[in-house]
């Protein structure tokens, strides 16, 4: 055994000298940056990892400079703004040969293998209904406000906020405090809504577990309005999955805005939680919180027999959560990340695809081989955004500047 | 067995042995990189998510276990 006292932060960076106070006085040795792509040119010799926790909109260009420069990379959920993206990322991994982990903590937890083991050993039987709500968004809370006006009334840009570089790759707009520093979830330009940031935990087991792959459908069948381009403050979608081999087809519903499934006389519930999910099995059912940590059976006369007598264990666990399991894999020390890139991608695709029709109230048919939109032609132009000039990473791939596209494009 | 210290370990390449383990990629020897076994890493977002997310990474309540 060896104590270990974390490793070494070398090089911090953002576009928000307030937000940034703290870390900066905390790694007081790290040298700050406002623009990745100029600290990716300045210390890639330096550097052996990056992780990369800004708003959504932003990932992409950071994980995909970070990987051309053949550096680790630990990439928050979920993973990036569109399915262009997202899978661009899992072939930059391969690629470069980094070692990749997204942010969905949950995977790195017993909970998960629980459910994975316990389905696999057929305690739960066939499962062709998921349900999965999500209380928020609550626009009194963190990351979620509405402002007076939409879109927001323009603002002076504060001092120590390089305005230019946290819009990045989305069109250029005025600025305005209700999209930063935590609020930006809720416009879709920049975040998923609640969706986007939760399913990658709620629906993490369902997708691992049943091996879900893509859904055929996606469609939203309740959807409160909004203004063009924020998030609703309820919705309900369903995600329709083919079958998978012996698996049956499965549809999975999701709430939020405080729209929860109805209760079925099976599961021995009073009440749900706020938030949660449950895989609805032919033998019984199994059911989280918002997260895949903690999984019980349900009704509970199922889960005290089971708990006497319980499957095996036959998944590795994990020591010392994703960060460890990500540092680990980097130093030699522990095998690839569970929710490395060529598996969390495919969940952040799922989830992207369910964000793009809560955007647009839509019922879509989805052809995963060709990565389209087959029914809404235009819906299309959301699975690869445009970017604007700078920004255009993952076209091609290969050892070169961060700023590169930035100093090559002219149109 | 004899027990090797760290960097032993991580220059044969042990983790080979394991089957399913990665190779040791991270630049312990390489100029510039640090010296004492800990992996130089960047966070982008240092404030907001980050904060939150790597304070506990790099705050030293990392446990190892080999």
């Amino acid at each position: 055994m060896e104590g270990c006292s974390g490793e070494n932060v070398a090089a911090l960076c953002d576009v928000n000298d307030d937000s940034a106070a703290k870390a900066r006085n905390q790694y007081s040795d790290a040298k700050y940056f406002h623009d990745f792509r100029v600290l990716m040119d300045t210390m890639s010799k330096e550097i052996d990892a990056v992780c990369v926790a800004i708003p959504d909109h932003t990932h992409f260009a950071a994980a995909l400079c970070a990987m051309q420069n053949g550096k680790h990379v630990y990439v928050e959920k979920p993973l990036a703004h569109n399915v262009w993206q997202v899978r661009t990322l899992k072939k930059a991994a391969r690629h470069y040969g980094v070692i990749s982990q997204m942010g969905n903590q949950g995977h790195a937890t017993d909970g998960i293998r629980c459910i994975k083991e316990w389905y696999e050993a057929g305690v739960i039987g066939e499962v062709k209904k998921v349900y999965a709500w999500f209380g928020g968004p609550d626009f009194q809370g963190s990351y979620f406000s509405k402002p007076d006006t939409y879109p927001p009334k323009p603002e002076e840009v504060p001092d120590t906020l390089q305005w230019n570089l946290w819009l990045g790759p989305a069109k250029e707009r005025p600025y305005s405090h209700s999209y930063l520093p935590r609020h930006w979830r809720g416009w879709y330009d920049f975040g998923n809504a609640e969706l986007g940031d939760w399913a990658c935990h709620t629906l993490d087991g369902p997708f691992w577990a049943l091996q879900l792959g893509m859904p055929e459908t996606i469609k939203a069948i309740e959807r409160s309005p909004s203004p063009d381009g924020f998030t609703p403050d309820r919705s309900i979608i369903r995600f329709s999955f083919p079958a998978r081999g012996e698996k049956p087809p499965v549809v999975l519903n999701w709430y939020d805005g405080g729209l929860k499934p109805e209760i079925q006389p099976g599961w021995g519930l009073d009440q749900l939680p706020g938030s949660g999910m449950i895989m609805v099995g032919s033998k019984c059912s199994l059911m989280t919180g918002g997260r895949p940590n903690n999984p019980k059976l349900i009704p509970d006369s199922v889960w005290n027999d089971f708990q006497s007598n319980p499957t095996d264990k036959t998944i590795p666990r994990i020591q010392g959560g994703p960060w460890n399991e990500w540092i680990d894999a980097i130093k030699g020390d522990g095998p690839m990340p569970g929710s490395n890139f060529d598996y969390s991608s495919d969940l952040a695709e799922m989830t992207l695809l369910g964000v793009l029709s809560q955007r647009f109230n839509a019922r879509i048919e989805y052809d995963a081989a060709k990565m389209k939109v087959t029914n809404d032609p235009k819906l299309n132009a959301y699975i690869k955004e445009p970017v604007r000039n700078g920004w255009s990473f993952g076209r091609t791939f290969g050892k070169r500047s961060c700023m590169h596209c930035f100093l090559s494009e002219s149109g | 067995m004899k027990k090797e210290n760290r960097r032993d370990f991580l220059r044969r390449g042990a983790a080979l042995a394991a089957g399913v383990f990665v190779v040791p990629r991270f630049a312990i020897g390489k100029e510039g990189a640090s010296a004492n076994g800990k992996l130089n890493v960047a966070v982008i977002g240092a404030g907001g998510r980050g904060s939150a997310s790597f304070g506990r990474m790099f705050g030293g309540e990392r446990r190892r276990v080999m």
